[in-house]
């Protein structure tokens, strides 16, 4: 499992954090934008799970799918120019959580959403105000 | 307002919009907000963005009216034709009697792009019932009876 929540690492998302508000010139539209996307995400990870418990495929696929699609998002939304480690090491985390959900479509979707959705809410948690 | 007859041209897309996420997580974002900045991204020309808000929106309000309308929007901007027709779908069966002109076109024409000319005709018709002798619902009109080879009387 990837490792986060380290105090190191939550500086960082911190550092990162501060730079949207600086570098998108409209205060505080990127972290909005950041946190919409997480808030997004969670809940499509949270569909992923009671689809899988549940044994629906077709709300399955399209759950996956859907994380998959707002994990995109959040890669786009990084700015290496910003913040370019902070960016690398997001960049690393949301192409795992690409992989997994490729995964989740070959069994065991339920662990990986679950696993997944726990590092989306640290996620959540180092991107919302103190 | 029956939108039956659309359920199964979606059903064999298999594809299914409302992923419902029982209420487990809560943003503190409203459909408003989100719909704001769905329309500021695409303003701003960051389309790959908004269409991943859309995503978000649909994920956390699958029965908002506001998320509904623009996610249906932005399947129809990257030419999505048959995710765009499954959301305004259900955008209509949420808005029923008062559902707008406009999300009606939307629908047609989605419907229309997606090579379903039989169902889009069928919207037609569901539309001209509430809205009798539009003008735009019968350009729609002939121009699908004639893809279909129904002759129209002028």
């Amino acid at each position: 499992m990837y490792q986060l929540g380290s105090a190191v690492q939550k500086r960082a998302f911190s550092a990162y954090q501060a730079l949207h508000f600086s570098a998108d010139g409209r205060e505080g539209h990127g972290r909005f934008l950041i946190e919409m996307l997480l808030d997004g995400l969670a809940a499509s990870l949270s569909s992923v799970a009671k689809a899988a418990a549940t044994g629906e495929p077709d709300q399955l696929s399209a759950a996956v799918h859907r994380a998959g699609r707002i994990v995109i998002g959040l890669q786009k939304s990084l700015d290496p120019k910003a913040a370019p480690q902070v960016s690398e090491d997001l960049s690393r985390v949301y192409q795992y959580f690409l992989f997994r959900l490729n995964r989740a479509h070959r069994g065991n979707a339920r662990a990986c959403a679950e696993e997944l959705l726990r590092l989306t809410n640290i996620l959540r948690a180092a991107f919302s105000p103190p | 307002m029956n939108t039956d007859l659309y359920k199964e041209i979606i059903a064999s897309r298999n594809l299914v919009i409302g992923a419902d996420s029982h209420g487990e997580v809560v943003s503190k974002y409203s459909p408003q907000e989100i719909r704001e900045t769905i329309s500021a991204l695409v303003a701003e020309e960051r389309n790959d963005l908004a269409h991943a808000l859309a995503e978000a929106g649909l994920a956390l309000y699958p029965d908002s009216e506001d998320v509904l309308a623009m996610a249906g929007l932005m399947a129809m901007l990257r030419e999505d034709w048959v995710e765009s027709a499954a959301i305004l779908n259900r955008l209509l069966e949420l808005q029923g009697e008062r559902a707008p002109l406009n999300t009606h076109l939307m629908f047609i024409r989605a419907l229309r792009c997606a090579l379903e000319p039989a169902a889009a005709l069928s919207a037609v018709m569901l539309a001209h019932e509430h809205y009798p002798n539009h003008p735009e619902l019968e350009r729609e009109f002939h121009a699908l009876s004639e893809v279909l080879g129904l002759a129209t009387a002028e």
